[in-house]
C-alpha cells in the first residue's frame, strides 16, 4: 500500500479509531499495530511478510538469548550468527545478482564463458530499512545499550511499524522500542502537527517531486535529447524529486506516527541549504548516516586514530552507504564522490564548523553563506547525477553533452509539468528557508484560525490540481 | 480526541463539499456540450464510440461516413451507457457500428490513485445524472463506478479541467490525433507503454466466454440491433514488440474466442491486431497511432467496411 492511494485513505482512519479505542489495552493496541502493519506491507505481495516476519523472530530470539546470559559478557558468536543471517537475507535478495553479474563479467576477461542465470529474485520493498533497524536492536543488546524485551507484540511493531516500514526513518531500538512497552495517550497538539506534517510530505511528494519526475524522465530517459540543457534541467528537477520523494515520504511517516502517539526521529533538516557537503550528510537522510555512523564508522575508530584510518573508515562509510542504495557500480561511484569531497573536510578539521543554523539571527544569507549553499546545492546534484545514471558509461556520456556548449540549444516541447514543477520548487524552498529553524517545512503557521485554514485548503488544492499522477516513491527500491 | 476528530471531518467535509460544488457546476456544462457533440455530423453512416485506440486510431476524413466518437479511457460499458443517446439523437444517421474488442479493451484493469478520487466521484455524478435512465438502480451506478476505476480516463479529465488539452477529448469524444512517436523519440517510454499495456491486462490468457467483456457486448449488440443498425466488432492494432511480449499463442486464443463470440452473435469481425503500418513514425505507442498511422488504419478498415458492405 502506498501513502498516496485510496486504500491508505480508508486504510488509516480505520486503523486510527480502532487503535485509540484500545488505549487502555496495550498489549491488544501494540497488536493492533502489527496486524495493520503487515496489512499494509502485504498488500504489495503476501510473500513479502514471511520474510519481514522471520527476520523479526530471528532478531527477537537473538534478543531472547541474550537475555538469558544478560549478566554476563556479551555473545559475539550469537552478534556474529545474527549479524550473517539479518546481513546474508539482505544480500541475497539485493546483491546477489550483482555479484553473479560481476563474476562473469571477471571470468569473461579472462577468457573463460561461464553460463550462469541470474536468479529470479524479487527484492522486497523496504527489505534494507527493516533490516538495519533489527540490526540496530540487535547490536544495541550486544552492547548492552537496551534490554531485550519478552513481549513479542511490541517487539513484532517495533519491526513493523507502517509509517516508517519502507521508506524509514530507519529507527533505533533504543528509541522506538520503549514507546511499544509504555501506554500511550492521544496528544491533540501531536495529532494536530502530525496531520500538517503529513499535508506538507503529501505536498512534496506529489507535487514537487511528482512533476520534477515527469521532466527528469523526459530529458533523462529520451536519448535523442542528449543536449547539455536537456542534461542539466533534468538533474536538477531529479535533484528535487529525490529530496521531494524522500523526505516527502518521511514527513507523511513521521506525522502519521504522531497521531498514533509514536515519536520517529528527523530524517532530513533540509539539506540544499547546508554550506558545505559535512553539512549536507549532517540533513540528508539522517537515521541512515547516523546508523552508518554508530554501527560502522565508530566501530571501526572513527575520527580517533590515525589520519590514513580515518580516511579509510571515511572511504568504507560512504562506499557501504552508496552500496546500500542498490546493486550497482553507479550507487558505489556516487558514494565515492562524497568520500572524495568530504575528505579534505575531515583531514584539516573543517568537517564541524558549519553546526549553527544558517543565517542565524537574519531574514536572508549573507553572500558568503549563499555562495556555500550554492556550491554545496552543485555538489549534490553533480552527486545526484550519478545517483540516477542506469550505469557509469551513462553517467560520463551525461557529463561529456553537459561539457559540450554547443549542444545548448533551445528546448522543443518542454512540458508543462516543468512549468508546475518550477514554481513548485520555488514556493518549497521559501517555506523551508520560513521553517528553516523548525522540524518541517511547514511547522510554522499562521495563528489566525481562518488563515490557518486557508492556508491547509490552498495546500490541498495545489495537490489536487498539481499532482501529475502516481508515481512510485524512489526509495521503495532500496 | 473528539475535538480533533471533529475538527478533521469538518475540514474533510469542507473540502468535499467545496470540490463537489465545483464538480456539479462542470457536469452542467459537460451535460451541455455532450448534447451537441453527440449529433453525427451530415453524411455519416458508421459509428465508431470507444476508447483511446479508435480515438487516435481512426481518421474520419479519410474513411468517408465514419462518426468517430470514441474518448480516451473511455470502457465498453460506458459505450453501452452512451449508445442509446448517441442512437435517439441520430435516428435515422447511423447504419453501422463498429466495437472495438481488442484486448486493451475488453480484458483491462487500471490502477486508483489518491488524487483522482475526486474525479472518479465526479464522472460518477455524471453518469448517474445524465445516464440515470440506463443506470436502474443506484447498485447499478456503484457497479458502474467500480468497473470504470480507471485512472488514465481521470487524469485526462483533470487535464481537460486545466485547459492542457481539449475539452472533448476527455470525456466527450472525437477524433484526436496525436503527432509525436514514442517509438521515435523516446523508447524508454514506448518501453514503458508495452510494459503497462501488459500489466493492464490480465486475464488475457485466461479470457473465456463467461468473461464479463461478453455480457456487456451483448447489451450493445442488443441496443444498436434494436435501432436497426449493423454491428461490426473490430480489434485494433498492437506493435509487434507487443504482441511478441504478449505471445502469439495467447493472442491467437483471444482471437479465436473473439471470432466464436463473433459467430455466435451473427456479427462481422474485422481482425487488425496485426495490421502494420510498415513506418514507426505510425506508432505512438505500443497500441496506439499517430496521424499518419490513424489515416492508414482509417482506410483499411472503409476497404474492409465496404467489402462488408457496411458503408
Amino acid at each position: 500500500m502506498i501513502f498516496n492511494s485510496l486504500e491508505f485513505l480508508l486504510f488509516l482512519p480505520l486503523v486510527f479509531a480502532t487503535y485509540w479505542s484500545l488505549h487502555s489495552h496495550l498489549r491488544l493496541q501494540n497488536l493492533l499495530v502489527v496486524v495493520a502493519s503487515y496489512v499494509f506491507y502485504g498488500w504489495w505481495d503476501w510473500r513479502f511478510l514471511i520474510l519481514i516476519a522471520f527476520t523479526s523472530g530471528w532478531s527477537y530470539v537473538v534478543g531472547l538469548l541474550e537475555l538469558h546470559r544478560w549478566d554476563h559478557r556479551p555473545s559475539r558468536l550469537l552478534l556474529t550468527i545474527s549479524l550473517f543471517v539479518n546481513i546474508g537475507i539482505l544480500g541475497y535478495f539485493k546483491y546477489c545478482n550483482f555479484f553473479l553479474e560481476q563474476a562473469v563479467s571477471l571470468l569473461n576477461a579472462f577468457g573463460m564463458s561461464p553460463h550462469v542465470s541470474s536468479l529470479q529474485v524479487i527484492l522486497p520493498v523496504g527489505i534494507s530499512f527493516y533490516t538495519f533497524q533489527a540490526l540496530s536492536y540487535t547490536i544495541d543488546v550486544y552492547r548492552r545499550q537496551i534490554r531485550p524485551t519478552r513481549d513479542p507484540i511490541a517487539f513484532f511493531a517495533f519491526i513493523s511499524f507502517f509509517p516508517q516500514l519502507v521508506a524509514g526513518p530507519i529507527e533505533r531500538a533504543t528509541n522506538l522500542l520503549p514507546q511499544f512497552l509504555t501506554r500511550r495517550s492521544f496528544s491533540y497538539p501531536d495529532a494536530v502537527l502530525g496531520c500538517r506534517q503529513m499535508l506538507w510530505g503529501f505536498f512534496k511528494k506529489m507535487v514537487v517531486a511528482d512533476n520534477c519526475a515527469v521532466v527528469a524522465n523526459f530529458y533523462l530517459n529520451n536519448p535523442n535529447t542528449h543536449n547539455g540543457l536537456a542534461i542539466l534541467i533534468g538533474v536538477f528537477m531529479f535533484t528535487f524529486q529525490i529530496y521531494g520523494d524522500f523526505s516527502g515520504y518521511s514527513d507523511i511517516a513521521i506525522g502519521c506516527s504522531r497521531l498514533f502517539g509514536v515519536r520517529l526521529m528527523r530524517n532530513f533538516a533540509f539539506p540544499y541549504f547546508a554550506r558545505d557537503i559535512a553539512e549536507f550528510w549532517r540533513r540528508w537522510h539522517i537515521s541512515l548516516t547516523t546508523w552508518f555512523r554508530d554501527y560502522l564508522y565508530i566501530p571501526l575508530g572513527g575520527s580517533r586514530c590515525s589520519t590514513g584510518m580515518r580516511i579509510r573508515n571515511t572511504f568504507a562509510i560512504f562506499l557501504v552507504s552508496g552500496f546500500w542504495h542498490g546493486a550497482n557500480w553507479t550507487f558505489i561511484g556516487w558514494g565515492a564522490l562524497h568520500a572524495l569531497l568530504f575528505l579534505p573536510l575531515l583531514i584539516s578539521n573543517r568537517n564541524r564548523r558549519n553546526l549553527n543554523d544558517v543565517a542565524a539571527g537574519r531574514i536572508l544569507p549573507s553572500l558568503s553563506e549563499f555562495w556555500q549553499m550554492l556550491q554545496t546545492f552543485m555538489i549534490a546534484m553533480a552527486g545526484w547525477m550519478l545517483f540516477r545514471a542506469a550505469s557509469i558509461h551513462e553517467a560520463g556520456r551525461w557529463l561529456r553533452d553537459l561539457a559540450d556548449w554547443s549542444g545548448y540549444a533551445l528546448l522543443q516541447g518542454f512540458p508543462h509539468e516543468g512549468r508546475v514543477g518550477f514554481a513548485m520548487i520555488q514556493l518549497l524552498l521559501v517555506c523551508e528557508w520560513i521553517n528553516r529553524r523548525e522540524a518541517f517545512g511547514f511547522a510554522r503557521y499562521p495563528r489566525t484560525t481562518i488563515l490557518r485554514h486557508i492556508l491547509y485548503f490552498a495546500i490541498v488544492v495545489l495537490i489536487v490540481f498539481y499532482a501529475p499522477g502516481s508515481q512510485t516513491f524512489i526509495y521503495f527500491q532500496f | 480526541m473528539k475535538r480533533f476528530i471533529l475538527k478533521v471531518t469538518a475540514f474533510s467535509s469542507f473540502i468535499v463539499l467545496v470540490f463537489g460544488g465545483v464538480c456539479l457546476l462542470e457536469i452542467k456544462s459537460e451535460v451541455k456540450a455532450y448534447r451537441r457533440e453527440i449529433i453525427a455530423p451530415a453524411g455519416s453512416v458508421v459509428l465508431v464510440c470507444n476508447d483511446s485506440q479508435t480515438a487516435m486510431g481512426l481518421d474520419p476524413e479519410v474513411c468517408k461516413g465514419l462518426f468517430n466518437f470514441s474518448a480516451n479511457g473511455r470502457t465498453l460499458d460506458q459505450t453501452m451507457l452512451m449508445l442509446p443517446d448517441i442512437l435517439q439523437a441520430n435516428p435515422n444517421v447511423l447504419k453501422t457500428v463498429v466495437i472495438d474488442i481488442s484486448p486493451a479493451t475488453t480484458v483491462v484493469d487500471y490502477g486508483k490513485s489518491l488524487s483522482e478520487i475526486g474525479f472518479q466521484a465526479k464522472y460518477w455524478l455524471i453518469h448517474y445524472l445524465h445516464y440515470r435512465k440506463n443506470v436502474r438502480s443506484m447498485r447499478g451506478g456503484l457497479k458502474v463506478v467500480r468497473d470504470n476505476m480507471v485512472g488514465r480516463r481521470l487524469r485526462h479529465f483533470s487535464r481537460a479541467m486545466r485547459g492542457k488539452i481539449p475539452f472533448k477529448s476527455s470525456l466527450i469524444g472525437g477524433y484526436n490525433p496525436h503527432d509525436d512517436s514514442f517509438l521515435i523519440e523516446n523508447k524508454k517510454a514506448f518501453e514503458c507503454s508495452v510494459v503497462d499495456k501488459l500489466k493492464a491486462c490480465t486475464g488475457l490468457e485466461n479470457l473465456t466466454a463467461d468473461n464479463q467483456c461478453f455480457e456487456i457486448l451483448d447489451s450493445i449488440i442488443s441496443i444498436a440491433r434494436t435501432s436497426g443498425l449493423r454491428v461490426v466488432l473490430l480489434t485494433t492494432p498492437w506493435h509487434v514488440q507487443l504482441r511478441d511480449r504478449c505471445g502469439e499463442k495467447t493472442l491467437e486464443r483471444f482471437t479465436a474466442v473473439m471470432k466464436d463470440y463473433a459467430a455466435s452473435r451473427q456479427c462481422d469481425y474485422i481482425d487488425f491486431l496485426r495490421f502494420d503500418p510498415q513506418d514507426d513514425r505510425d506508432w505512438r505507442d505500443a497500441n496506439h497511432l499517430t496521424k499518419t498511422g490513424a489515416q492508414k488504419l482509417a482506410t483499411a478498415l472503409y476497404l474492409e467496411l465496404q467489402r462488408l458492405d457496411a458503408l
